[in-house]
Formats: C-alpha cells, structure tokens, sequence
C-alpha cells in the first residue's frame, strides 16, 4: 500500500516490463475480494426489496409551501437547502484548494506557472484564434449563456435548476478559455475572487436574512420564498459557472507575471 | 422488477470495478477514474431506490441526493486532477534534471 | 433569556462567512481568521452555558422538521466536542498568528510564503464549519456532506506547504478519504433503502437487522475506520501529518481525526448500538489493542520528533477503539465518560506537541531526537509544554489522560474484560518508553552554543504551553464533562429500550 506515485522513474520500470510478483499476488487477492464483497452486496440487496416508504408520503403535502413546483428543487433548496448550501461550499473549497496549490500563467493559462522548468510553450493557436473557432465562440457563448440563464429559471417547475445552469455557464467559460487563453490575464483576479464567491454569500445572507423574519435558519418567509430561492439559484448558478471554469484553469493567476493589477 | 435489477447489478458492477482500480492501479489519473467509477455506481444505485418498482418516480429525496453527490464528485476530482499534476511536474522536472538533455516527452 | 439551541446555526454561519472574506480579503485575511476564530469559541462555550440543563436540544434548518428537514441536534457529546474543537482551534490559531511571520523572517521566499498564510486562514476556517456542522448533525446525509467539507479542507492544507513530499502525501490522503466517505455515502444508500429516513433518531429506532442493513453499517464502519487512521489502515496518517506545516499538523492530528471517530463512537456507542453485534465491538477492540502496540513500538523507532508525535497519534486511537467494547458491557456512564476524557485530553495533549515540535524545528532547523540538547535553554516554554503533554499522554496523575485510562481500567477489570486492561498498561508503558525518549535530551546542556536560526514568538510558545497545562489540569472540568455525558446516558437508555423519540 505504497500509493506508488507513478512518475516517469517508475513508467520507465513498467515499461521495460519489470512486473514483479507480488504484485501479481496482490492485484489477484484484492480483485478476489472485491469480487466477494460485490457478489455478496448484490444478493442482500436484490434478496430484499426495499422498505416501506414513509418519507415520499410524508413529504406529498409539503411541496405545497416550498415556493417551487419541482419537488427535486423545493427538497434541494427548501427542505434540505443547508445541505445545499454547504455543497456550494464544497465547491467553494475546490476553488479555494486549487488556488492555494498551483499558479497558472496569466498570460497562458493552459500552461502551469510553477513549479514549471519547461519554458512557456507558444501558445498551439498561434496568434490568436482561428476564424472558424473565433465565431463559433462568437455565436456560441451568448446563446449557452441564454440557455443557462433558462436552464436555471425553469428549475422552480420542472428538471433543471442552478447546477445545470452553472455547469453550462461553466462549459462557456472552458470554450471561452480555450479559444482565447490569453484572455484571462485582462480580468483581475479580485474579481474572479469575487465571481467565486458570489453565489455562497447570496446563499449564505439569504439564510442569515430568514432570521429577520422571526424563522430559522434557512426557513425563507412563507409567501414568496419563490423568489428567494431564485434569487439563491441565480447567484450560485454564477458562481458554479465561474468556479468550475478555474478548476478548469487549475490555479490561480500567477501574480509575478501579471502586470498591472491589484494583486499583492 | 427486472429493470431495477439490471440497475442494481450494474451499480454494484461499477463500485466494484472502482474499487479494484483504486486499489490495484499505480497511476494516479488511474486511480482518480477508479473513485469517479466507485461514485457512479453509488450515484446509480441511489438513483433507483427513488424510483418504484413500476418505474415511476415515487420519491424524490434520493435525486436531491445525488445532484449534491455528483457536485461534491466533481469537486473532490478536481482538487485530486490538481494534486496529481502537480506532482507529476515535480517528477518531470527532475526526471529533466537526471536526464539533461536527453529529449523526453 | 437566549434560546440555547437558536445559537446553534451561528456554530456553523460565523466560520462559512469567515471562509468566504477571508479569501475575498486576502490581505485582511488574518484578522478575519482570529476574530472569526474567537468569536466560534465564544460561541461554543456560550451554548455549553447556557443549554447545560435543558440538553438534549433540537434545531429544524429552515424550519422542516424530519423527515422532510435536517435537524441539528446537541447533546452532551456535541458540547464537548464542539468546545473542544473552539478551545483547541483557538490556541492553534494565535499560533498561526505568529508561525507564519515567523517563517518568512527566515529570509528566503518572502513571496512564497505570503500565499500560504492567505490560504491558510479561509481553508482552516471552512474546516472549522464542516467540524462544528458534523458535530452538530443530526442526518444521516448531512455527515456524509460535512464528511466531504472536513475532508477537502483537511486535504487542502495538508498540501498547503508546497513541499513535494506534502502533495504525495496530501493526494494520498485525498484518495484514502474518498474510499472512505464513498464507502459511508454506498452504506446510507442501503439504510435509506432499507428504512427510507435519514434522521438520526428515527433510524436508530426504526432499524430492524437485515442483511442489508448490516452490509449497510459495515461500509459506513469501514469508510469512517479509513478515515480515522485504525491500524492497519493508518499508512497514509504519519506521512500526511508530519509534512504539513505546523498549524495544520496540529489541526489534523487534534481535531479532523477526531472527527471522524466521533461518528464511529455516535453509531457504535449511541444511534445503532442496539442491533450492532458483539463481536463487531471485539473486532474493533481488538485492532484498537494492536494499534495501541505497533504505535507505541514505531514511535519508539522514530528519529524525527514529529514523525514519532504522528505514530503517537496512530497509538492513542488504539485507546479509543479499546474503549467501545467496554463501553459495550458497562452499564454506567462512567467507561463512556473515560472515552470522551480520552478524546479531548489527547487533542489538548498532542496539538501541544506538534506546535511544540514545530517551534523547535522552527529555531533549529530540524527535529531529530537526538540532537535535541538545548532546547531547554532556547526554548523554555517549549521544552516546558513537551514535558507536560508527555505527562498526558503516559497518563500520569493529574492529567486528562490519567483519568481517562484509569477510569476505562476499572470498567474493563469491573466488567470482566481484564485483557483490555492489560493493553492499556502495556501502552501506558510504551507511550512512557518514547516520551522519555524525548525528554531526557530536552533538558540536557547543549554541547555547544546554541545556533538558533529563527526568533520563535511569544505567542507560538504560549499557545503550545496553554494547550499542555489545559490536558494536564483537565481533571477540573471533570464535573461539568461528566454532567454532559450522564445526561446523555439516560437518553440512551430510552433509545435502547426502543421509544421512539
């Protein structure tokens, strides 16, 4: 259970086709084992089927008041909305985690600034984006952000709802960044700071704000809680585009080589 | 009835099959596949036990469940992503160092 | 008059909204870190207060109750956890205060340190909120949530020191919690199956056995075994906690295990005691026993003082485990109030040593054993606080430990499970074997003038001493803990003669 770190010494090793016993051994054991486990899951849980179901019908008569027709909806965001929101902050972390590892190149960020040796390879686009690829953005990213924004409000009534929206806000940004790298070294990183953000602090000010209402945590005010909701959607799905965009990225902007803004 | 079988052996094929490559593989992309495996065999399993044996939606609660898991899956992968080539451009450096010169992509 | 239990969401809001600043605020993000920190401490202590008498308490988030909602409950064990994680998070933060400064005074790499000070303080703070809110879960899907937040956040910092050893290190742990926590989230799938609620409670009186509910308890078990380091799966422990930097090597050894121990003691000893079966409380006992041995003997192996701090750890959750089984057979409260001596003596006891070890490897440059002659005459309060959280740890009078252990001796000797006594002897032995170890070169001359690389804050040995003299005087707080931990007992008795609550 060394957790072999496989880097180029050991591809070298495997390469030349140095498998060693017990490795052999180990691999057989484990699949084995796991064969069992499976095998033995499989049997208990088809032997059973699965047990009366109180919590659907104790729930029918609520989705009345939770402010949405879609009932995944009301029991992510009403009923069970503080695990929603402490999901977003998961995310957040991801963000937060990435950005404490790695710096990226502002001036191209598909490559890694540190702890990098190999010199900035030109960018594979050479100067700047083709045609075809430029107006495929172009037509692309207002429409997938059009979308977005639909994907998002049409959660309170049927599929959809802030993680879809944001994934395909997401799925803008990566285009965006693929096609023009160099981009991302106009914005500064406050405000991606606070792109990221964003979305966890509507989140977490509209459950603070309940309190002013006389509720609990997270209880929005009866009529309208709707609109909060979409108020919430609306600021996470913001954030899950922006922040899914900078795993993508995989860092932050390295600050030596950007020039010109507020970064310490 | 049958349908939800297939599910079932299905989800449990793709735990089991994660699980063995987490433990067996020595790559880390290898190994960061093998838990997403492991998580959409859970994701998969989660998503039938929401439904009835006639198909149709009955509770909605394991769905919620899933959209958090699948976030927290995708977020959890990309620390992981971010970890591995980090680590991996250490390796590169130094395999550089040790190789000087010797061209290796 | 506050309601006690209407402070409860703050636990969790103060350290989120912190997180967020602090990484909005790089730049501020040490002040928002200690105010945020300080104000969770006061907080806890303040809840302890004030729902002494009236506990248990619960909480409906957005005000569903079950099973349409999540409820935060508190009990006696919460309070203790939650005060201990603010007391010990506090003391860990006024020494981040002044480690990171500390570091960059070196000389070298003023830029590559700033980073990680502004990194530190949000991600300690998100942890913070994922450890308030497992404590405080009362859902069975809402610990797997926090689980996730803990474990990233835990996994963030071990990295955080940018060494390459760290990254392994941290990625290794990324892995083993994620077997972990996929393992715990595959066992609530097959208990939601099987019971179709995921409050807490409701499911500990509702759950009938079956083989998909012992599948079911069996992964969770073995998810939350993973993540607590339990021989033999504690391979990825030593090497995670010892190359992270000192704060963050005290944080996780203290506090994040500790976390996921908590829900193994809250299934074992409270939610499914009931149909949980003997043999599972031996089997857990019994690796607890060998833990207790092969720590002991690493750490007597070890030549760095933090890696030997690290199989100390791996040693001392031997005793935790060792506890369930009595706890198992002892009708009193009193083994359980032994378990949760154990648990907060050691948090005290080993962030001391961590930070303790990291001001000596701040001033020297290194940690190794056997040069560590001087350290008294260099680092006075250090040396002090090394020695005084060794006396914890051997679980010697008057310490935290010592009641601790003695009470779980008389309960395993009083309900006839003598050999885990023997283990605890043995142990004790071992744990005085390697302190010693530690402190007979502490307080020997130096052979030579001391050659101190870097100035050490006041506050960096401070904290490290407070944390030591607080495990070692403990034993004051006992009536207050074991009032906390009685009144949890009786609300047990009720679950296991099977009221539904």
């Amino acid at each position: 259970m060394n957790g072999g770190l496989t880097g180029m010494k050991k591809r070298k090793q495997s390469m030349k086709g140095k498998f060693k016993r017990k490795d052999w051994q180990f691999a057989t054991l484990t699949s084995l084992l796991i064969a069992t486990l499976v095998t033995f899951l499989c049997w208990a849980i088809l032997k059973e089927p699965p047990g009366e179901d109180l919590t659907a019908e104790a729930l029918a008569p609520l989705f009345v008041q939770s402010g949405v027709t879609s009932p995944v909806t009301a029991i992510l965001l009403n009923f069970r909305g503080y695990d929603t929101l402490l999901e977003v902050m998961v995310l957040f972390l991801a963000g937060l985690g990435i950005w404490s590892q790695a710096t990226v190149d502002p001036t191209n960020p598909l490559v890694f600034s540190s702890p990098a040796t190999h010199p900035t390879k030109p960018n594979f686009h050479g100067p700047g984006p083709e045609l075809i690829l430029a107006t495929l953005v172009r037509i692309l990213i207002p429409l997938m952000v059009l979308v977005a924004g639909y994907l998002t409000w049409a959660g309170g009534f049927q599929a959809g709802g802030a993680f879809q929206g944001g994934a395909l806000l997401g799925g803008a940004g990566i285009l965006l960044i693929l096609a023009e790298p160099q981009r991302i070294s106009t914005i500064p990183p406050a405000l991606i700071r606070f792109g990221i953000v964003l979305g966890p602090a509507i989140f977490l000010l509209v459950g603070v704000s309940c309190f002013g209402y006389g509720g609990n945590f997270l209880q929005y005010p009866q009529p309208g809680a709707g609109s909060w909701l979409l108020l919430i959607e609306f600021g996470a799905a913001i954030s899950i585009g922006i922040t899914l965009t900078t795993l993508f990225v995989g860092g932050r902007p390295d600050p030596k080589r950007l020039k010109g803004t507020d970064q310490p | 009835m049958t349908i939800t079988t297939g599910y079932i052996i299905s989800a449990l094929l793709l735990f089991g099959i994660g699980m063995n490559g987490l433990m067996t593989c020595s790559h880390q992309l290898r190994k960061i596949l093998a838990v997403n495996l492991m998580a959409s065999g859970v994701f998969l399993i989660l998503i039938v036990t929401g439904f009835g044996t006639d198909g149709s939606a009955i509770d909605h609660v394991p769905h919620a469940m899933v959209l958090t898991g699948i976030v927290i899956s995708v977020s959890t992968t990309a620390l992981a992503l971010t970890l591995a080539c980090r680590i991996q451009q250490r390796l590169n450096r130094s395999a550089d160092e040790t190789a000087e010169g010797n061209d290796d992509d | 008059m506050i309601e006690p239990a209407s402070l409860a969401p703050w636990l969790i809001i103060i350290p989120l909204a912190g997180g967020l600043l602090a990484f909005l605020l790089p730049s501020r993000s040490v002040l928002i870190g200690l105010s945020a920190t300080v104000a969770n401490g006061l907080l806890a202590l303040a809840i302890t207060f004030y729902s002494i008498n009236t506990i248990p308490l619960e909480y409906a988030l957005g005000g569903w109750p079950p099973p349409a909602g999540i409820l935060l409950r508190i009990d006696g064990l919460t309070l203790v956890m939650l005060t201990m994680t603010a007391i010990t998070g506090l003391a860990i933060s006024i020494y981040a205060q002044g480690y990171f400064p500390a570091r960059i005074g070196s000389g070298n790499g003023v830029s590559r340190h700033g980073p990680q000070q502004d990194f530190f303080w949000p991600l300690w703070l998100m942890l913070l909120a994922g450890l308030n809110g497992l404590f405080l879960a009362g859902d069975l899907f809402n610990l797997y949530v926090t689980l996730e937040v803990t474990a990233l956040a835990a996994v963030a910092l071990t990295a955080l020191s940018g060494k390459h050893t760290s990254e392994v290190a941290a990625l290794r742990y990324l892995l083993v919690s994620l077997l972990g926590s996929l393992s715990y989230l595959f066992g609530t799938v097959l208990l939601y199956r099987a019971c179709h609620v995921l409050h807490l409670a409701t499911l500990g009186a509702l759950i009938v056995s079956s083989p998909v509910v012992w599948s079911g308890l069996a992964l969770i078990t073995v998810g939350l075994l993973l993540k607590t380091a339990l021989f033999p799966m504690h391979f990825w422990l030593p090497p995670a906690h010892v190359n992270a930097l000192t704060p963050v090597s005290a944080i996780l050894s203290a506090l994040v295990i500790k976390a996921s121990f908590y829900l193994i003691f809250r299934f074992w000893g409270d939610v499914f005691m009931r149909i949980l079966p003997l043999g599972g409380y031996s089997l857990l006992g019994g690796l607890g026993a060998a833990a207790v041995l092969w720590g002991g003997i690493q750490a007597l192996r070890q030549k760095r003082l933090k890696m030997l701090i690290a199989y100390s750890t791996v040693a001392q959750l031997g005793y935790l485990f060792i506890a369930l089984p009595i706890i198992r057979h002892d009708a009193g409260p009193s083994s359980r109030f032994a378990l949760v001596y154990l648990i907060i003596s050691h948090a005290g006891a080993k962030a001391a040593m961590f930070l303790a070890a990291g001001n000596v490897f701040l001033h020297f440059g290194h940690d190794r054993i056997n040069e560590l002659a001087g350290v008294k005459d260099a680092l006075p309060m250090t040396s002090f606080a090394l020695a005084v959280a060794g006396v914890s740890l051997m679980g010697l009078p008057p310490s935290g430990g010592f009641i601790g252990k003695w009470l779980l001796l008389t309960a395993s000797f009083a309900s006839g499970q003598w050999w885990w006594g023997i283990i605890l002897i043995a142990g004790s032995l071992l744990a005085v074997a390697y302190i010693y170890r530690v402190v007979r070169h502490l307080f020997t001359k130096a052979p030579g003038p001391s050659s101190g690389k870097r100035q050490v804050a006041r506050t960096m040995e401070a904290s490290s001493l407070f944390l030591a003299v607080l495990s070692l005087v403990m034993g004051i707080f006992a009536p207050l803990v074991s009032k906390l931990i009685a009144s949890d007992a009786v609300s047990l008795a009720s679950l296991l003669a099977g009221v539904v609550p």
